[in-house]
């Protein structure tokens, strides 16, 4: 049955290598789900985690909402 | 000309219908006016379009005499509502009439349609065309120029006020209307940065208005925090005075506890100068800003600010401070600008004495700022023989000329009738001085305290006397110079708030003055990109305005800061919709209808969905797939989808099962066997330790799992839980020997009071169970002893923990003991950490086993 998931917090890289890459330097403790090569569902209840994380990795990502 | 802002323009449908019925008769029939209909809307719809008409200007042309024609000319000046003292006023003074001739000279005006009644109808009450009327309504009825007699009062060469010319001072004072274009930049800058927060009282609060100072006089923003202290308490009073003109002109506007800019703020930052000052001369006027408040001549016992402080130049709400209302510094504020346009007209571009405008201002209204005539002796002509005596006696309220150390007290009081001059003379000065000059409508001169004369400059000779403006030079393009060091000038900056206003989205502005300085950074380059700025179109306009390339190196930075951003995408709230298999989501992207409203494909069943389209995907997927998809809100707890086994095990319906559940759970617990239909998770030391070192702790767990249970955790699994998450430090223990005794004929609390006992019971649990420390026992026995009583070693049972009195003694004594909450004993209990054992003789315990 399909599903929909609301309120879900993804990453999505242009490139595959990319997400691997994050993964590698610590992301994976904070995926939920790898939805494909260049997106994953993180934990949208430790963003801040993710976002500092992604800050001690020199990353500047595009933040959305939705 | 400027217009009085108070007030917006009603129609005439509406002034007319505050009117009663008599009052309507007496205007038509006095303006000859033939009405069929005989009610009240009749007679207000025969009369709408007539009045402010050319056949409504011939009849008045006939009728009015040149004095009626002048007074009319005069309260032009008012740009707007005015009260009916001011009228009175103006005809005692300037035509020498009596209360009674004056009220019917307004009667006349008004049954000629001239005048308008200006009040809010209240209920059913209409206003009546009579004496009586007239003077139940008091001096501070508010009365309005029909529409056009202003117009056709000033067409009839009226007796306008005129001043003398004169000689050009030594030096000039030029106006300082950049000072006022960069606080108002820099305020609508700021509040677009981070909304304006505001008191209760409408202010901004104090550290808001550091932050604004701050902005100010150091003219950096960047996105780090400011300097502790920079610009606190020292908000310029251009600040002040830029924060009114921007609330006035509705260019910052309120929303709930916060300002903003308007969406008109973009237009008046990229507006010519004139038009600038058109918008923040409006504002002004009908702003809080408080110029008496500036006079530095006179002190307010209300300005409450710190000591020695300059007072606050904002207008107070309180009505009983003494203090000139909102309203009032409105009214004079247009009839200061109207003044000066009439009276400079026939040579707008001399020089003027202040002295001389300020005596004019005078001659027009007395009452410039306070009321002092009486409003009974106004009304019905009966002068008190003492009044004049009496109001000379009565100081301005709360003002007073500032003390200098060696004045007299009682000459530091100012009278209306004998020092109009000190103070709303002193006003009319400050206007002039400080707040036009602000604007850039006035230059003065000698210097700018206390200038002797002054002169408008020209958008003042445009915007106040009508003069047409020159041209002014066609600005080609913005400029601005972009440095290999990522520094951005912006040469004559205030002249292209635009620019600004966008450098300022995507850059820290460093300095701004005559030139402003901005620093381009990866921080703010992806602050911009978050507002919805691209690489391309930053890149854009600084090669635009740079007139050619960028250095290299900049160029080059920018672009790979915006690929750094573009190449990595985080949606914090994004909605995903997982379809059956890869085969079902490629049938969806190729479908027409459902295509377009999906998002990018996140993976092989994944697809994000933007928010509004999600109630129109759903619709379309039930269609396509003949079912409804289930939906999971993450923003929700997943109450119910766990049930709780004491005392390590977590089951999960297999139909509640969703990739965050289980993440969630295997963070902390390990899967167990599987049983049909659920699944099984345990908990393990070494399945809670590791989610402790990857961040979690024992009461996030628990708190996690009470969530999705919504019920309170089992016991065990709850201890297990915090025991080893490490939330409970290790308990201490101390072996104690149980002594019984029964409470009849002695128990335990009589022997306590017997001084060489009762330092050896460490605790009473009951009163008939004493706990003592095994070193102390043999001095205990030998205490009883020699008082009779023996002790023998025996066995007693161990007594059920349920609650009850021996319970709350029991965790009464214990708390006492180890000095920390009983709780923590339990638990140690039962993590099996702690073992404690009570005693008692066979067949004494109320539940014993």
């Amino acid at each position: 049955m399909p599903t929909l998931f609301r309120s879900v917090a993804v990453v999505e890289v242009a490139e595959a290598t990319a997400l691997d890459e994050l993964l590698a330097a610590g992301l994976d403790r904070f995926v939920v789900r790898r939805l494909g090569p260049k997106a994953a569902m993180v934990d949208h209840e430790r963003l801040d985690d993710v976002h500092k994380l992604l800050k001690r990795l020199g990353q500047t990502p595009r933040v959305t909402a939705e | 000309m400027l217009q009085a802002p108070t007030d917006a323009p009603l129609d005439r449908s509406s002034q007319l219908d505050r009117f009663s019925l008599n009052a309507l008769k007496k205007i038509a029939r006095t303006l000859n006016l033939p009405v069929a209909a005989k009610d009240h809307a009749g007679y207000v719809a025969a009369l709408v379009p007539f009045i402010g008409t050319p056949r409504h200007r011939a009849v008045l042309e006939r009728r009015l005499a040149p004095a009626q024609w002048s007074l009319l000319g005069l309260l032009s000046l008012r740009g707007g509502p005015f009260r009916l003292r001011t009228v009175l006023v103006a005809l005692r003074e300037r035509q020498q009439l009596q209360p009674a001739a004056a009220l019917e000279e307004v009667e006349r005006l008004m049954m000629h349609g001239c005048l308008l009644s200006a009040a809010e109808r209240v209920g059913d009450q209409r206003l009546s065309i009579d004496l009586p009327s007239l003077r139940a309504g008091g001096t501070e009825a508010r009365y309005e120029l029909a529409p056009g007699v202003a117009q056709w009062a000033r067409d009839r060469q009226w007796a306008a006020p005129a001043l003398a010319p004169t000689g050009p001072p030594a030096s000039v004072a030029e106006p300082t209307f950049a000072a006022l274009r960069r606080a108002a930049f820099l305020l609508l800058a700021e509040a677009a940065r981070k909304p304006i927060r505001l008191t209760r009282q409408g202010l901004p609060y104090r550290p808001e208005v550091s932050r604004l100072a701050t902005a100010l006089l150091g003219g950096t923003t960047t996105t780090r925090p400011a300097r502790k202290g920079t610009g606190a308490g020292k908000a310029p009073p251009v600040l002040w005075f830029a924060l009114a003109a921007l609330l006035g002109a509705d260019l910052l506007v309120r929303q709930a506890q916060e300002l903003v800019p308007a969406d008109a703020a973009t237009a008046f930052l990229g507006a010519p100068a004139a038009e600038q000052v058109c918008r923040l001369l409006a504002g002004w006027s009908r702003g809080s800003f408080d110029d008496l408040a500036r006079v530095p001549t006179l002190s307010f016992s209300t300005y409450s600010d710190e000591d020695g402080a300059p007072p606050f130049p904002w207008v107070s709400h309180d009505a009983y401070d003494g203090r000139p209302s909102n309203e009032s510094l409105t009214q004079a504020r247009t009839l200061i600008c109207s003044l000066l346009g009439a009276a400079l007209a026939p040579n707008p571009a001399a020089w003027y004495p202040v002295d001389a405008f300020v005596a004019l201002v005078y001659q027009q209204d007395s009452e410039l700022l306070f009321p002092r005539s009486q409003d009974f002796a106004l009304l019905y002509g009966q002068p008190d023989p003492t009044a004049g005596e009496r109001q000379n006696a009565v100081p301005y309220f709360g003002i007073r000329r500032v003390d200098t150390g060696v004045t007299p007290t009682e000459t530091l009081l100012l009278y209306p009738r004998r020092d109009w001059l000190e103070v709303e003379g002193a006003f009319v000065r400050q206007v002039i001085a400080e707040s036009l000059r602000w604007l850039g409508l006035v230059e003065v001169g000698p210097g700018p305290a206390e200038p002797a004369c002054f002169r408008l400059t020209e958008i003042g000779q445009h915007l106040l006397a009508g003069q047409p403006l020159a041209a002014s030079p066609l600005v080609v393009a913005d400029h601005a110079v972009v440095q290999p060091n990522f520094e951005v000038v912006v040469v004559d900056a205030l002249a292209h708030g635009t620019l600004l206003a966008q450098l300022d989205q995507f850059a820290a502005r460093r300095s701004l003055d005559r030139a402003a300085t901005y620093q381009l950074t990866q921080d703010d380059l992806v602050r911009g990109l978050d507002h919805g700025w691209t690489g391309r179109r930053v890149i854009a306009l600084l090669e635009t305005v740079n007139g050619g390339p960028l250095p290299q190196n900049v160029g080059y930075t920018l672009r790979e800061w915006t690929a750094l951003y573009e190449r990595l995408t985080l949606r914090e709230r994004a909605t995903v919709l997982d379809a059956d298999d890869e085969r079902q989501l490629d049938r969806w992207l190729a479908d027409r209808e459902l295509a377009p409203l999906l998002g990018s494909r996140l993976g092989p069943t994944s697809v994000h969905v933007a928010a509004a389209h999600i109630g129109r995907v759903m619709q379309l997927v039930a269609v396509r797939s003949k079912q409804k998809p289930t939906e999971v809100d993450y923003s929700r707890p997943p109450l119910g989808a766990l049930e709780l086994r004491d005392p390590d095990l977590i089951a999960i319906a297999r139909g509640r099962v969703d990739p965050y559940l289980r993440y969630r759970l295997a963070a902390f617990a390990r899967p167990a066997e599987v049983a049909e239909p659920t699944l099984l998770y345990r908990i393990t030391a070494e399945s809670v330790a590791g989610a402790v070192k990857a961040g979690s702790t024992g009461t996030k767990l628990a708190a996690f799992l009470e969530a999705a249970t919504g019920r309170p955790l089992p016991d065990d699994l709850r201890t297990r839980l915090l025991g080893w998450s490490g939330a409970i430090e290790t308990l201490p223990f101390e072996t104690l020997v149980a002594v019984g005794c029964p409470a009849e004929p002695i128990g335990w609390s009589a022997l306590q009071r017997i001084p060489a006992i009762g330092p050896l019971i460490r605790a009473l649990p009951r009163p008939d169970l004493a706990l003592v420390a095994p070193g102390d026992l043999e001095r205990l026995r030998a205490e009883l002893a020699s008082r009779g009583i023996t002790l023998r070693a025996d066995s007693l049972q161990v007594v059920d923990q349920g609650p009850g009195p021996v319970n709350e003694a029991m965790q009464s004594m214990l708390a006492e003991l180890l000095g920390s909450p009983l709780d923590m004993l339990a638990l140690g209990q039962k993590a099996g950490l702690v073992s404690l054992r009570l005693f008692e003789r066979p067949g004494k315990g109320p539940r014993s086993r």
